[in-house]
Parts: structure tokens; C-alpha cells; sequence
């Protein structure tokens, strides 16, 4: 995705005359980033942070405002219909009918894939095999548990054989063990000539990605690793608790070492950097009436997205 | 399997698992047909009739016919609401199928069951002690066919912008009721006041309506009148269904 912009138009009375005026908001600003071949891409960040818009315009339900978006080479912009072919699409909600069957939704999507029905049957019977969902494919799917539901779309997403796997937060109103099933199918589905990106908002899903693009306003806020992101950002986080902090941080800041980056969380102050432990000793020492407690740890994806965006990420 | 033919086998597997669908579209207009007909009886005088005797019941059979594929062009598309809310449109949407395929199976879906329960009717009909020749049945299906695609796109263009069933439901009671009720099917437009003559004039159903009329009656021997009825309802169809995937076909205006 190249400098990727999206807007709307809201309706919003205007305060002089009480009459409707449209305003643009803007849900994306220059986003830019790539993913690769061979590796799970992770599209990280909060509701409202531009993820899904981006996910529709990737996956040709939506047209950016400007900038441009390519699929395996394809411009999605001009040319969706080809894009398209190269695309499997897992999307947050169901997207299989629940009136009928597995193998008949199957059935029925591939052959909008374009698939022969010599070739559909045996990718059917392939994928529900490989999933292990075969001995439920007679079974409608509005009968079938969440995971298994799951499942069943991750079989339809890969019907076509995509070089590209889109998916949109895709373990969306699953419990944990599910959750973690359903990621060992991705892992296992991963292979040089397959990209996979997946939109997510948790962080034990982000750290099972290989590659992250956190995402925060509509642009990015950084991409890399998870190793490598928590490398970068300094892999210590300092809480300190206490009464009146709030007025202490550009004291607290000027006191520490240069490298530790002070903020507030809340009513605590934040110290993010390396070899805290001594700061911690200085800091103590020097506001032990300020302060009540503390609160150590290696920073997570969580704190490396706080530090970078600024904003906090709601783990659920 | 092509497409379209994938999407229409859905929509035929659907209705044969939704038998409140199944019922309500053909035991509705049964309904009406046998309570209004019967119940208006010999109070009501066609004088415009061929054979000058035809009582209410025989008069508004063929109303009953167009009703019974208006309920199935409503109900077919009720499902282009339900298959946003579902999610399976949008998966539709992202795969590489043209616009008209999603298109044409709808309405070809809509036409198909039209015609059905339009037999059913007919059968349940002859066997009250109504009769037509083969003709007849050959050309009341016809127009039957016609009427529920060129209905179904109708529908199609209201469905595609609406998000809700309750929506769909104002539409249907506001247009799509009033122009079955104003197009010959339950009173002859020749006795109404003028006004309701220029609306009905203007009814596209109409001009099915008479056609399916002529079509039913064994006086009747005119064929400009089905030709008038047909062409009517192609460009409804044309009309409908190519604003039907010009709108598909906008993704900035697609709400999924």
C-alpha cells in the first residue's frame, strides 16, 4: 500500500444556522508499507485506527481516496477483478450462508473461484481433510461451534489456492483454545509463494506474527519483528506509584538519565529504557516520600505500541 | 458449475429450506384470492368482461397469480438484506464473479419461483373448475416469468439500498403493494376515478396484468396485448437490473 488516504463524509449540524454541513473525516493518512512472501504480517492496532478500512481497500471492497494499493502486483484500485484471483479473504464476521451445508458453501464458492467441478470437488475434499472437517461436511453451517465455523471459512478462504491471505481479525468470538488452534493452522499454511496478512487488536496474536505493522491514526507507527520491536524500543518498563506524580514529571525527567523516556500512565509515572534497576534506586531515594510502590517488566508489544503511538492498546 | 449457476443453485436451496417462505408466498395469494373473491362474490358486475357473466372470483384469479409473484420477488430479494447481514455478500463481492452474474441469479432465481408457485396456482385453479387450453398455460407462465424477473430487479434496486428487513417492509407497503393494487388486479381501471386511471396508465404492471388477463380469458383472442405486457416488463427488467450492477459495481457506495 503506497501513501494511502481515506476519507467520508459526516453530517454535522452546523451551530450558526442549525444546518447540515458535511466535514471529511479522514480515516487514513499516507499510509504506506508492504508485506512479504513466506511470513505472517500482522496489522496491529485499536479500533478506529484505520486497520479495517485498510483491510477493505486491500481486499477491493473499498476505494481509497487517493494513493494506490497493489495486490501481488495488481493494482486493486484499477484492476479488482484480477486482483481478486490472487486473493483469499477471511473477513471479523461469517461469511459462509448458514442455511446450507459446508460442502455446499464450498461448493458454491468455488465455483465463483472459477474452479471446474472435477477441480472444486477435489479441493473440497483436500481442504476439509486438512482442516479435519471432513466428516462435517454435511452439517449446515449454522449448527457448527465457533471454532468449527472458523474453520470451515479458513477451508473456503483457501479453496482457490491464494497467493495472498487476507484476514480480518479472524479469531473474532473465539475462546482461547480455539484461538490457539486456529493459529496453528495458520502457522502451518505458511510457505514461500503465500503472503498472509492478519488484523488483530491482541497481543498474544501479535507476538505469534512474524512481521508487525502497528498501526495508529491512519498511518504507520512502525514495522518490524516483534523481537526486533521490543529490541529497538528497550525492553524495560518502569511504573512508579505514588501521590502527586503528575506534577513530578519534568523533575523526575530531568533527574534520570538522558536515554530513559518519563511519561504518564494514568496517575503513575512511566519510565521506559535500559538498566532501570539503577535508575529505580536513584529515583527512590531521591522522592521516597512520593512515592507508595513500583512495578518492573521487560517491555511487551503493548509498551513498544505505547511508546510509539502514544495511544494504548486494549488487550482482551 | 458456472457462477451464476452456483449462485442460483443457492438460492433454490434456500427456498426449498425455508418452508414458511414456501408457504407464505403461495398460501398467501391463495388466500386472497379465496377470501376476496369469494367474499366480494356476485356483488361485484364486470361489465367490460368478455362474456358479460364473469363473477369476482374468476376476475381476480389472475390478480391473484401476480400477487403470488410479487410475494416471490419480494421475498428474493428480502435475502439481498439477509445475505449483507449474514456476510455472505461480501464474500461474494471479493471473489472474482462479474456483478451480473450475482445479479442475474437473483433475479433469475425470483423469476423461477415466480413461475412455480404461479403453476401451482393455476393447478390449484383448474382443479375448482376453471379451464384453459395448453395456449394459455404457455402464455400466462410467460408473462409469469417475465413479471417476477422484472419485479425481482425492482426489488433488487430498493434492497441494495436499504439495511434493514423493517426498511424493505415500508417499501414494500408504500410502492410495491400499491402497484399491484393499481394495476388491474383487484378493480378494473376503467370504472376508477381519473386520477387512479393516469397512475395506472403510468403502473408498468399494468400492462403485464392485462396481458395475463387475456392470456387466462377464453374470449379473448388478442395477442397485441401480451406482446404490449412482455415488452413492458423487459424494460422494467433492462432498467432495473442494469442500475442493479451499476450499484453493485460502486464500491465506495458499498455497504458491507
Amino acid at each position: 500500500m503506497r501513501d494511502l488516504h481515506f476519507s467520508y463524509q459526516t453530517q454535522s449540524k452546523t451551530q450558526k444556522k442549525g444546518s447540515d454541513a458535511l466535514t471529511a473525516s479522514e480515516v487514513l493518512k499516507g499510509l504506506s508499507f508492504k508485506i512479504a512472501f513466506g511470513c505472517i504480517t500482522g496489522l496491529l492496532g485499536p479500533n478506529g485506527s484505520g486497520k479495517s478500512t485498510s483491510f477493505k481497500i486491500l481486499s477491493t471492497q473499498m476505494l481509497p481516496s487517493r494513493g494506490s494499493a497493489f495486490i501481488n502486483g495488481i493494482d486493486v484500485v484499477k484492476e479488482a477483478s484480477k486482483a481478486r484471483l490472487s486473493l483469499g479473504v477471511t473477513f471479523q464476521s461469517p461469511s459462509l450462508d448458514p442455511m446450507l451445508t459446508i460442502h455446499e458453501n464450498l461448493t458454491v464458492h468455488a465455483a465463483l473461484m472459477g474452479l471446474s467441478k472435477s477441480e472444486g470437488r477435489t479441493r473440497i475434499e483436500s481442504r476439509l481433510k486438512g482442516l479435519m472437517i471432513w466428516d462435517r461436511k454435511d452439517s449446515r453451517v449454522k449448527e457448527l461451534s465457533g471454532g468449527l465455523a472458523r474453520r470451515a471459512e479458513l477451508a473456503k478462504t483457501l479453496l482457490a489456492d491464494p497467493q495472498v491471505l487476507l484476514l480480518d481479525e479472524p479469531t473474532t468470538g473465539l475462546d482461547p483454545s480455539s484461538r490457539r488452534e486456529f493459529w496453528k493452522l495458520l502457522r502451518a499454511l505458511v510457505s514461500p509463494r503465500t503472503a498472509i496478512l492478519v488484523t488483530t487488536h491482541l497481543m498474544e496474536e501479535a507476538e505469534l506474527c512474524d512481521e508487525l505493522i502497528f498501526i495508529s491514526d491512519g498511518s504507520v507507527a512502525a514495522q518490524g519483528s516483534p523481537d526486533a520491536l521490543k529490541k529497538d524500543f528497550g525492553a524495560e518498563v518502569l511504573l512508579l506509584e505514588g501521590v502527586g506524580l503528575e506534577a513530578l514529571q519534568d523533575s523526575v525527567a530531568r533527574f534520570v538519565n538522558p536515554n530513559v523516556r518519563v511519561s504518564l500512565q494514568g496517575h503513575a509515572l512511566r519510565l521506559e529504557g535500559t538498566d532501570l534497576s539503577r535508575e529505580l534506586e536513584r529515583v527512590r531515594s531521591e522522592y521516597a516520600q512520593a512515592l507508595t510502590g513500583f512495578h518492573w517488566s521487560r517491555g511487551t508489544l503493548a509498551d513498544v505500541y505505547l511508546s510509539k503511538t502514544g495511544k494504548e492498546l486494549v488487550a482482551t | 458449475m458456472n457462477a451464476l449457476g452456483a449462485l442460483y443453485y443457492r438460492e433454490m436451496l434456500r427456498f426449498v429450506r425455508q418452508r414458511s417462505r414456501l408457504i407464505g408466498a403461495l398460501a398467501t395469494p391463495l388466500l386472497f384470492w379465496v377470501l376476496i373473491g369469494g367474499g366480494f362474490g356476485n356483488s361485484f358486475h364486470n361489465a367490460d368482461a368478455g362474456g358479460g357473466n364473469e363473477s369476482y372470483f374468476e376476475f381476480f384469479f389472475p390478480g391473484a397469480l401476480a400477487l403470488s409473484v410479487l410475494f416471490t420477488a419480494i421475498f428474493s430479494t428480502i435475502s439481498v438484506i439477509e445475505d449483507r447481514h449474514e456476510g455472505f455478500l461480501q464474500g461474494v463481492l471479493v471473489s472474482p464473479v462479474s456483478r451480473v452474474s450475482i445479479v442475474a441469479s437473483k433475479i433469475l432465481s425470483g423469476a423461477t419461483l415466480g413461475v412455480i408457485q404461479g403453476l401451482l396456482l393455476l393447478l390449484v385453479a383448474r382443479m375448482t373448475g376453471f379451464h384453459w387450453g395448453l395456449e394459455a398455460f404457455v402464455e400466462s407462465m410467460t408473462i409469469l416469468f417475465f413479471m417476477g424477473a422484472a419485479l425481482t430487479s425492482l426489488g433488487f434496486v430498493f434492497a441494495w439500498k436499504l439495511d434493514s428487513v423493517q426498511g424493505y417492509h415500508s417499501i414494500m407497503n408504500i410502492v410495491l403493494l400499491p402497484m399491484w393494487i393499481l394495476s388491474g388486479a383487484v378493480f378494473p381501471g376503467e370504472g376508477s376515478a381519473g386520477f387512479i386511471r393516469i397512475v395506472t396508465a403510468m403502473n408498468p404492471l399494468s400492462y403485464a396484468m392485462r396481458a395475463l388477463r387475456d392470456a387466462l380469458d377464453v374470449h379473448e383472442t388478442s395477442s397485441a396485448h401480451f406482446a404490449q405486457g412482455l415488452s413492458v416488463m423487459l424494460l422494467l427488467l433492462i432498467a432495473c437490473s442494469s442500475l442493479s450492477i451499476s450499484m453493485m459495481g460502486s464500491r465506495k457506495n458499498a455497504s458491507l
